[in-house]
């Protein structure tokens, strides 16, 4: 072992972890890198040790003595204001934030429907768990002051500016390099202890550091996803025309508010959905717990919102003796009214859906499963003993929200291009898709084309990579910056071949007149004379979010004694705008929509009351299975999103974001002989035996 | 307590000093610099870390290096290059039987396994066994019809040769 | 989640191996297939300070006839040659379908049947079948021998009776008979998971579809496998029927006592025990039928 640190002997770094920007009077408030004077959650680094290898390391770890005075711990997000310790000093409690999302009347608006329908609903804590632990490497050039970090990180642009403040080194002493991520879910967007710590290491004992992350360590120190309680009201009309929604709700922030805004606000406005609603009122207080801080994980509050406006349809619909497939139909919006402002605001913008065909959509999903017929089946299949249930939810996924990712396109006179972006590739194949982007409006064989993604020196800049954002932010950055190099090589080739932009044509390395092959010039001369060794531009992604269909299906067979789920049958239809790549936006979908499976019947993080963790390990954590997971059938709209000049939707998230709900419809139907109400994620075997046991106490079948 | 060790990895020979206590994981990847071999749990549960030890799959974070002294050990490198994939390698790419490609190492390794000793597997029985090994990005589909294509274009390619031709 | 250090031995005969672990006895832990012992010190859970490691001993693995029938496997027998070789499924087909079940191909490639005993784990499969069986283990230290019942491994969970100077070297399983019926079946969270709780039944019936001979065991209910010996009195001398199958199912769905809060607490494990053992003695009593029927009987 080489050394060992705690805070005290780190007083350089002692400041609190850089953070995503936040609203204005909110409670912000991240960790320091090691913990100085109390510890508050289980994970929260306490010391760091150095060695040659990561046996020593560990080894040394072990030796760390840490005493520990214990205080008492806040575990449960709803929380008595008079008996509850507070986890922040000078704290008048653990609220953190508290924001309101409102449109038409708000909460008045319930008070005038007939029908009016009440519920808790509840979503459990979930870990991520990429494949890839987070890791990082540094190191630092003491002779020129430079440090270069290898951070797997969603915004290298975040990370760039991070490292400098926390460091204090200027941004141009600084590169951020991201190499292939293994996997990140929305985990990977903010700063972590352990990066700070090589960095500043790196630098103090003049040697490179590297830090990779163990599988204990993902479900403690990195973020979890979710969590969160929602009050909810729905009032309708006789005919079941939703008047107001209305929703209280808690987001666990775990023990420090670093990242819990942006799901709490994604799951206020998602909760619309494709659906026409007057009056709504979401009011969300961001509460701290002694838990892992959590922030987003795939969907990001979407599927929590969806989770809540479906399971609220389905309850109207019961109360109003009305088919939940029906109940859906009538609130709808119409392909007709679109544009169709909600009349809810989000960071001072209008939430406006722009394009789509919702009906459609939705009818493509109820008719692939079988929806009408189904009913028949299950009463059948019920009387072999099997318990079938079916379940449909819809939702709109926002994407493409916030501004200000650039790209560069450079044309070499070589006739290579080189296409920079600041967003990250986690396996949505990136490369890919932009080379495509690139390569169709500069009218460039793709194969010249290459992608470089993470890497601060580029000097490009954006937001980074999660909330479906990329395509739509660098994909439309990159499609104007190839537009305009495309139109300075036609000027130029157009100048000297005497000839129309229109009829010229980019073949192999020269630009050629259509149709004369006689006529054409080097396209290495044609860079000279453009722009000399190449020809540059940078542009930056034009749009507002766009709001995208989709909605799934499912058929599920319960296990009525083993309380195991099987899915039978599973489609999805989804809107996927103007698509890039149909295997990547396939792909993207079932990825997303088995997440949104194993959230649902097997994944859960749970504290105990003291603040322990109970599931630290992949042995009680169960992830979905080549064999838990069903073949799902894709269908797509292709509405372009009209919000953004290339019509790109983001389809990273889609997969998740109504599975939550639908599994759980879906669920709770097949268990429906035994009349038991299933409000609270996940429905795994532990819990519906829960849910039974408390039915059997109320006196119901079990 | 120091070993020095000879195994054969992807056809080669190679001699390494460890500690006892060094995974054969670690080994492959730092000590014989090839990094395929991926970790990700380090406990044997997801199946990320699975190499060939003489033909069968294993998992490289639960075998000290030191067991496999005079073993033959297959990586992902052993399986195919950049410039010669191996079937399986081709399928996943080409059906995108891979995302962030973490866990892919392992599956290609069991997967080849899988048609070794069941050159024509039904979807299930591809499911079932590929059960050891997570994937948290891909859903599996595409992993299966990956290993389904790779399955056809090997059976081909024996029946060529079966047939006296050269694949 | 690297293991602590250990001083290693690979001990090229039992001999060698029984003389280590007499010289270090509780300082030392056998390696066998390492996929329970590895796991556990990956996570520091476990750390011996000596290793002795049982792979390059050949004499320990081996699958042999027994002379009346069944068969005798040496302790270092991989579980996928028990899971695929003919000579398993010709001495005792139960034993087959167990080792099957055990985990994934990666895992079977390595683990051994005297491991996978010796580990103990509540919920597994193999335990549990051979306990039911009554199977017969021989364990050795330096210089002796002894014989037991091969339940009498087993002293809670994860534990088991052995000494530390001792190792499990043998397995004498015992045949099916050969119109018996038997069946395995478990329950878990999800594929990727441990099996949670595990019911293997074994019936005879004669030709009026009484049950003359019943084993029947659980594993995950309790804290070591549970063999059902007050049910299977009840059940000998009863007509196979549901009726019948479901009382005894509930009666021993009411010996559950072991619960977690996360995977499956108690009353789950119950349910679990009480239509996974109807499940297993309805398959038990087909198959036993069919037995009959395809013996000539």
């Amino acid at each position: 072992m080489l050394a060992a640190f705690s805070a005290r002997e780190l007083p350089e770094v002692l400041k609190p972890l850089p953070g995503t920007p936040r609203a204005p009077g909110s409670h912000f408030v991240a960790p320091t890198p090691l913990a100085a004077e109390v510890v508050r959650f289980v994970g929260e680094p306490v010391a760091v040790v150095v060695a040659e290898d990561a046996y020593a390391a560990e080894d040394g770890a072990e030796a760390v003595v840490v005493e520990y005075a214990p205080l008492p711990a806040v575990v449960d997000v709803e929380q008595d204001p008079v008996t509850t310790p507070v986890i922040h000093d000078g704290w008048a409690s653990n609220v953190a934030d508290h924001f309101v999302v409102v449109a038409g009347a708000g909460a008045r608006a319930l008070e005038r429907a007939p029908v009016v329908v009440e519920e808790t609903l509840a979503i459990g804590r979930l870990s991520a768990q990429p494949m890839e632990p987070r890791a990082v490497a540094a190191v630092y050039d003491a002779a020129e002051g430079r440090l270069t970090v290898y951070l797997a990180t969603q915004s290298v642009t975040q990370a760039h500016r991070g490292f400098s403040e926390m460091l204090g080194l200027p941004l141009e002493r600084v590169r951020v390099v991201v190499p292939n991520i293994g996997g990140a879910f929305g985990v990977k967007t903010r700063f972590y202890g352990e990066e700070v710590l090589a960095a500043h290491l790196a630098m103090r004992l003049g040697r490179p550091m590297r830090w990779v992350g163990d599988r204990r360590e993902e479900f403690t120190v990195t973020n979890q996803g979710r969590a969160q309680l929602h009050h909810v009201r729905i009032g309708l009309d006789d005919d079941g025309h939703i008047l107001a929604f209305v929703d209280h709700f808690l987001q666990d922030a775990g023990a420090y508010n670093i990242t819990a805004s942006g799901p709490a606000l994604n799951a206020a406005i998602t909760a619309h959905g494709p659906y026409r609603i007057p009056h709504l009122e979401m009011a969300c207080d961001i509460v701290l717990t002694n838990t892992t801080p959590t922030g987003p994980y795939r969907g990001a509050g979407r599927p929590e919102g969806a989770y809540v406006m479906e399971r609220m349809l389905d309850r109207a619909a019961e109360a109003m003796g009305l088919d939940r497939a029906e109940l859906r139909r009538r609130n709808l919006i119409r392909p007709e009214e679109l544009p169709y402002d909600t009349g809810m605001k989000r960071q001072d913008r209008a939430v406006v859906f722009d394009a789509g065909d919702y009906p459609a959509g939705f009818e493509q999903v109820v008719r692939s499963i079988d929806y009408e017929g189904f009913r028949t089946r299950q009463r059948a299949e019920r009387e072999r003993g099997v318990y079938l249930g079916i379940g449909v939810a819809n939702c709109l996924e926002m994407s493409g929200i916030g501004l200000g990712d650039s790209a560069r396109v450079r044309l070499d006179a070589s006739g290579d291009v080189v296409v920079m972006t600041a967003v990250s590739q986690m396996g949505q194949g990136h490369p890919t898709a932009y080379a495509q982007i690139a390569a169709e409006r500069l009218g460039a064989p793709i194969e010249r084309v290459r992608v470089i993604e993470g890497d601060s020196a580029t000097g490009v800049e954006g937001i980074g990579t999660f909330a479906s954002r990329s395509t739509v932010a660098a994909g439309n950055a990159i499609a104007l910056a190839a537009q305009r190099v495309r139109q300075r090589l036609l000027d130029a080739a157009a100048q000297q071949l005497e000839a129309s932009e229109d009829d010229l044509e980019w073949q192999g390395d020269d630009i050629v007149v259509r149709g004369a092959p006689g006529r054409r010039i080097a396209l290495r001369g044609v860079v000279a004379q453009a722009g000399g060794e190449s020809i540059e531009e940078v542009a930056s992604g034009q749009g507002t979010p766009t709001f995208g269909f989709q909605g799934h299906g499912v058929t599920v067979a319960v296990d009525p004694d083993l309380l195991t789920v099987e899915v039978r049958d599973y489609v999805i239809c989804h809107d996927a705008g103007t698509v890039v790549n149909p295997l990547l936006a396939e792909g993207q979908t079932i990825g997303a929509a088995v997440q949104g499976l194993g959230n649902v019947t097997s994944e859960e993080m749970r504290y105990d009351a003291a603040g322990q963790p109970l599931a630290t390990t992949l042995h009680s954590y169960i992830l979905p299975s080549s064999v838990d997971t069903p073949e799902y059938r894709l269908y797509e709209q292709h509405f372009p999103a009209r919000t953004n000049p290339e019509g790109f939707r983001g389809l990273g998230e889609g997969g998740t974001i109504p599975s939550l709900p639908a599994l759980a419809q879906a669920i709770e139907d097949a268990l429906s002989p035994f009349g038991v109400r299933l409000n609270a994620l996940p429905l795994t075997p532990q819990r519906l035996s829960e849910a039974l046991q408390r039915q059997a106490g109320r006196g119901g079948a079990a | 307590m120091v070993e020095e060790i000879a195994l054969v990895v992807n056809g080669k020979p190679a001699t390494v000093q460890v500690e006892p206590r060094r995974l054969l994981a670690d080994v492959l990847r730092e000590e014989l610099r090839l990094p395929g071999t991926h970790i990700a749990c380090g406990y044997g549960i997801c199946g990320a870390c699975t190499v060939l030890l003489d033909g069968e799959p294993v998992r490289s974070c639960l075998i000290f290096a030191v067991q496999a002294a005079g073993r033959r050990v297959t990586t992902v490198e052993g399986l195919g290059t950049a410039e010669h994939l191996h079937p399986l390698q081709r399928a996943f790419w080409e059906e995108h039987g891979l995302q962030c490609g973490f866990c892919t190492p392992g599956f290609l390794l069991t997967a080849d396994y899988l048609l070794r000793t069941n050159p024509h597997p039904t979807r299930a029985e591809i499911r079932e066994a590929l059960v050891g090994n997570i994937c948290r990005c891909t859903g599996y589909q595409f992993i299966v019809n990956a290993v389904e294509r790779a399955a056809a274009e090997l059976a081909g390619e024996a029946a060529e040769v079966a047939d006296g031709e050269r694949p | 989640m690297k293991p602590r250090a250990f001083d290693y031995y690979a001990p090229a005969s039992l001999d060698e191996a029984l003389a280590l672990l007499a010289r270090y006895g509780a300082r030392a832990r056998p390696l066998a297939g390492g996929q329970s012992l590895v796991q556990l010190m990956n996570m520091r859970e476990v750390s011996p300070e000596i290793i002795v490691d049982l792979n390059r001993a050949p004499e320990l693995a081996y699958v042999r006839t027994a002379a009346g029938g069944g068969l005798v496997v040496g302790a270092m027998a991989r579980l996928q040659h028990l899971a695929t070789s003919a000579a398993v499924r010709g001495g005792n087909a139960a034993v087959t379908q167990a080792a099957n079940q055990v985990a994934f191909p990666a895992v079977r490639s390595r683990g051994t049947l005297g491991g996978n005993v010796a580990h103990a784990e509540p919920g597994a499969q193999l335990p549990l079948v051979l306990s039911v069986l009554d199977a017969q283990v021989t364990v050795a230290r330096q210089g002796a021998r002894r014989n037991m019942l091969l339940a009498a491994v087993f002293g809670g969970a994860r534990v088991n009776t052995l000494a530390p100077e001792e190792l499990l070297v043998e397995v004498w399983i015992p045949p099916l008979a050969l119109a018996a019926g038997y069946a395995i079946c478990e329950f878990r969270r999800g594929h990727s998971g441990p099996p949670l709780v595990t019911v293997a039944t074994i019936l005879e019936l004669d030709d009026a579809g009484a049950i003359v001979t019943a084993r029947m065991g659980v594993s995950g209910a309790s804290d070591v496998p549970l063999r059902l010996r007050e049910e299977e009195s009840l059940l000998v001398g009863q007509t196979a029927s549901e009726a019948t199958f479901a009382s005894i199912a509930e009666h021993a769905a009411a010996r559950a006592q072991r619960g977690d809060p996360v995977l499956a607490g108690v009353d789950l494990r119950r349910r679990a025990v009480r239509a996974l053992l109807l499940r297993a003695l309805t398959d038990s009593a087909a198959r036993a039928t069919q037995a009959e029927r395809q013996e000539g009987l």
